[in-house]
């Protein structure tokens, strides 16, 4: 088919023939891709539907956003064609698509509901000239039907209530529901205050099944009381007994943004589930370091948005997240906007602690077990705290000390230089305090300051190397502050 | 006004024909006419829905017409359109073209994602709602759980009854009248139960209460608990076995927030108790009948609203009293069953 159909465009002589060509082989590839994906999904699919264990159900979970994306290609690809040629090329869609609609985790993912009911549509025959085909099309009609008002109860008090108040779905779901969610908060809740009472309490596969059948609805608004619920509650067991794919489908949906959840809650989610912390934090890595440029003031939206400055106040995230910027520094070698990056996270940390008005409050070493307490305690004060013409004393200080903790560890390896070195990185403000004080200095620039400002921009230098760029540094601020003095009696006596 | 409620008495007649047999005259046409018909209702609710005066208005004109429940309120106007879907959907009887149409005219594909007035995204919405249900049913067992089916039919039978308190309270009674005849008949009184409690404080259960804080509850739910009551307490079988199934705790929490209800519980815990005789072999009290209540559920429940907030526990008191007073003020047990049950009483109110 595809090479005719070449054939045919070239001699009408419209596109070029390289663009048919690429043309045809990708709808080659895209079709042998979909064909070996379609042979998957739908032995997946017969799988799940034999039975609903714990196991079934959590890898029905893990393959919920693949299988979504399936559905959209498929959809893609199907749009176009009639309901014969779909048939041809895929005999057993109707079965696939089928056991889709009738597997609710998966109807009730996102958007699948969407791309399985645009599927069957394209399948509806819009001319059938057999009994067969009209069959079929009644046949879809009953699984439209069907997706739309899937619940059969087994009591018959809800039968009566149907019969005699003329109520249908769509009156009765979103009560039915929320009165549900409420059910389960309140069972949730009562668990959590009656802790030592084993009786009362959610039995943890209970709360397990619970959580894995939030996975697919954490972006339903219904569902947004029963994830906090389960985001704040907190067992007596142990281990974990929420289910790790509940976790990762709601910090996906707090990050892109399908679902507002509280702080506390987000901080309770990170507490309790790693690797969404390193996914938020890679988040953030992404967006402030992509390739556009950002000022400080953006960083810093960025930066608070993502609520990790909130979370980190508690010093078990702080090192987790502060291990990471560690990583990407070493990685880019000190790229100023990952320093820049840091400078404003710590700063909007500090902000954060300042905010808190808890009992406990974390010593400065918990954060920062790497550096010196006097180091560290020093850097940490605020720096535009200081009135102007007190700043240069404590920043001759902070220089002394640094200057310290590295020269003085020529025993000690290269990484405590750069643990120091980190340290004062988290704390940039003070380097632009020492550019200022250096630019207004009328005599000689004090070597402490000069050091800083090496120090900070070429850590790994050398005392040598250091030396030499002390002095071209110097040099150019003596020419540097020579220009503008000229400058401006120039712009006084014209 | 007018042509608006014209519009929505023409569209229900448009419905209870997308359901029967008439639809075999239907074609593509048609069914795009009367979508259409659905989205202009729709654009009317969101108009009005921040203007109570409007819907108020609305509402009081509807109320003489006997037009099917479900579309006689105002809420009814926003999901016209889900309505005709699942009629057409599920109607055999819909003419060939009609219904190959259908699909697409409701799920018209990426163009409708946007349009917030087509019926495709809320037609979603119903489906996902569905499937979430279907996975909290499966987690619970299959069933639904009591205490939120209770609450869910009770809210629904309360908007049924306010759209009705426009046509009168006759009409009100009526429905009442059907559902206690059709049954069953303890689940109607457990929503019954549980209608007059919404909104309401001291709630017990296993739901937390919906509604203010305060005893007052929120006007219409007033009106229709007015309606409720009223009914019940007209109708003694009804009543009787009200405050015979209901549990304890859930009778003790009505009675404290309805005072005509508690007057008339009172009064029938009363005439079981008269029915109690000594048994002098057994040294206790026993029923006459086999059906009548039995001695410690009695107790139980006279316990119950002696807990209740005041002024219950002084009225309890004061009918135990006086039951004893006209037994001959005896304080020996065995004598008066009055005097027993004061006795069985603890004395902290």
């Amino acid at each position: 088919m595809d090479s005719s159909l070449c054939s045919d465009l070239e001699s009408s002589g419209r596109p070029s023939r390289r663009d048919v060509t690429i043309l045809c082989l990708e709808m080659a590839r895209d079709s042998a891709d979909l064909a070996s994906d379609y042979q998957f999904w739908l032995q997946k699919l017969s799988v799940w539907e034999q039975s609903s264990t714990k196991e079934t159900q959590q890898d029905t979970c893990l393959h919920l956003s693949r299988f979504q994306e399936f559905l959209k290609q498929m959809y893609e690809f199907l749009k176009e064609m009639d309901s014969n040629a779909i048939l041809e090329r895929f005999p057993t869609i109707g079965q696939l698509l089928a056991k889709a609609c009738w597997n609710p985790l998966i109807s009730a993912y996102d958007e699948s509901q969407k791309f399985i009911i645009w599927c069957l549509c394209c399948l509806m025959n819009k001319e059938p000239q057999t009994p067969g085909e009209s069959q079929l099309n009644s046949w879809i009609r009953s699984l439209l039907s069907h997706i739309l008002s899937t619940i059969r109860f087994n009591m018959k008090e809800v039968g009566l209530f149907t019969e005699i108040l003329g109520y249908e779905p769509v009156d009765y779901y979103p009560s039915l529901l929320k009165n549900m969610v409420l059910s389960l908060v309140s069972e949730l809740r009562e668990s959590h205050l009656n802790g030592l009472n084993t009786q009362s309490r959610m039995a943890p596969e209970r709360m397990m099944s619970l959580s894995q059948v939030c996975v697919p609805l954490v972006t339903l608004p219904d569902f947004e009381p029963l994830v906090e619920a389960l985001l704040t509650y907190h067992g007596r067991e142990p281990q974990e007994v929420l289910s790790p794919e509940f976790f990762e489908a709601v910090n996906e949906a707090v990050l892109s943004k399908k679902m507002i959840l509280p702080a506390s809650s987000v901080v309770s989610l990170w507490f309790r589930h790693l690797p969404s912390l390193e996914r938020a934090t890679l988040h953030l890595f992404e967006k402030l370091f992509s390739s556009e440029r950002h000022c400080l003031r953006e960083m810093e939206c960025c930066i608070k948005e993502s609520l990790l400055p909130q979370a980190a106040c508690h010093p078990a995230i702080f090192r987790i997240v502060d291990e990471m910027f560690r990583v990407v520094l070493l990685e880019t070698d000190g790229a100023p906007e990952v320093l820049a990056a840091l400078r404003v996270f710590t700063w909007c940390l500090a902000e954060a602690l300042g905010r808190e008005n808890k009992q406990v409050k974390f010593a400065l070493k918990t954060y920062f077990p790497y550096g010196a307490p006097s180091l560290t305690a020093v850097l940490s004060q605020r720096p535009d705290a200081i009135p102007r013409s007190h700043r240069l004393q404590p920043l001759l200080h902070v220089s002394q000390l640094l200057r310290e903790a590295v020269e003085d560890h020529t025993r000690g390896s290269p990484r405590d230089a750069f643990e120091s070195w980190f340290l004062f990185a988290h704390f940039g403000g003070w380097v632009d305090l020492a550019v200022e004080q250096l630019l207004r200095m009328e005599a000689d620039p004090p070597e402490g300051l000069l050091w800083l400002l090496v120090f900070y921009y070429s850590p790994q230098d050398g005392s040598q190397q250091r030396a030499q760029t002390m002095v071209e540094l110097k040099a150019l601020l003596g020419r540097l502050l020579t220009l503008l003095r000229d400058g401006q009696h120039r712009c006084c006596n014209p | 006004m007018e042509p608006l409620v014209q519009h929505l008495e023409r569209f229900s007649d448009v419905l209870a024909v997308a359901r029967g047999a008439q639809a075999r005259s239907w074609d593509a046409v048609t069914v795009r006419r009367a979508l259409q018909w659905a989205r202009y209702l729709l654009h009317v609710y969101r108009r009005f829905a921040g203007r109570a005066a409007a819907r108020a208005a609305l509402e009081r004109r509807l109320g003489p017409w006997a037009g099917p429940p479900g579309l006689r309120s105002f809420a009814a106007l926003e999901s016209g359109d889900a309505r005709l879907a699942l009629r057409l959907l599920s109607n055999r009887a819909l003419a060939p073209a009609a219904a190959r149409a259908l699909p697409r005219l409701l799920f018209p594909g990426p163009a409708a994602d946007g349009e917030d007035d087509a019926p495709q995204p809320r037609l979603l919405l119903l489906a996902r709602r569905g499937s979430a249900l279907r996975l909290l049913l499966r987690l619970g067992g299959g069933d639904a759980p009591a205490g939120a089916l209770l609450r869910t039919h009770a809210e629904l039978l309360g908007a049924r009854l306010r759209e009705l308190g426009g046509a009168g309270a006759a009409a009100a009674r009526g429905l009442l009248e059907a559902l206690w005849a059709r049954g069953p008949r303890g689940h109607v009184l457990g929503v019954l139960g549980e209608a007059l409690l919404l909104g309401r404080c001291s709630h017990g259960g296993d739901l937390e209460p919906a509604g203010a804080a305060d005893c007052a509850g929120g006007a219409e739910e007033t009106e229709t608990q007015g309606l409720l009551l009223h009914w019940l307490l007209g109708s003694p079988e009804a009543l009787a076995a009200f405050c015979r199934r209901l549990p304890a705790d859930r009778l003790a929490s009505l009675a404290s927030c309805h005072p005509a209800l508690s007057r008339a519980y009172l009064g029938l815990l009363a005439s079981w108790a008269a029915q109690l005789r000594y048994d002098l072999r057994e040294g206790s009290w026993v029923p006459t009948q086999p059906g009548d209540m039995p001695w410690e559920e009695l107790r139980l429940r006279l316990q119950r609203l002696c807990q209740a907030p005041p002024p219950l526990p002084e009225e309890v008191l004061e009918t135990l009293r006086g039951g004893k007073a006209l037994d001959g003020d005896f304080e020996v047990p065995g004598m008066s069953v009055w005097t027993d049950l004061l006795l069985a009483l603890p004395r902290g109110a």
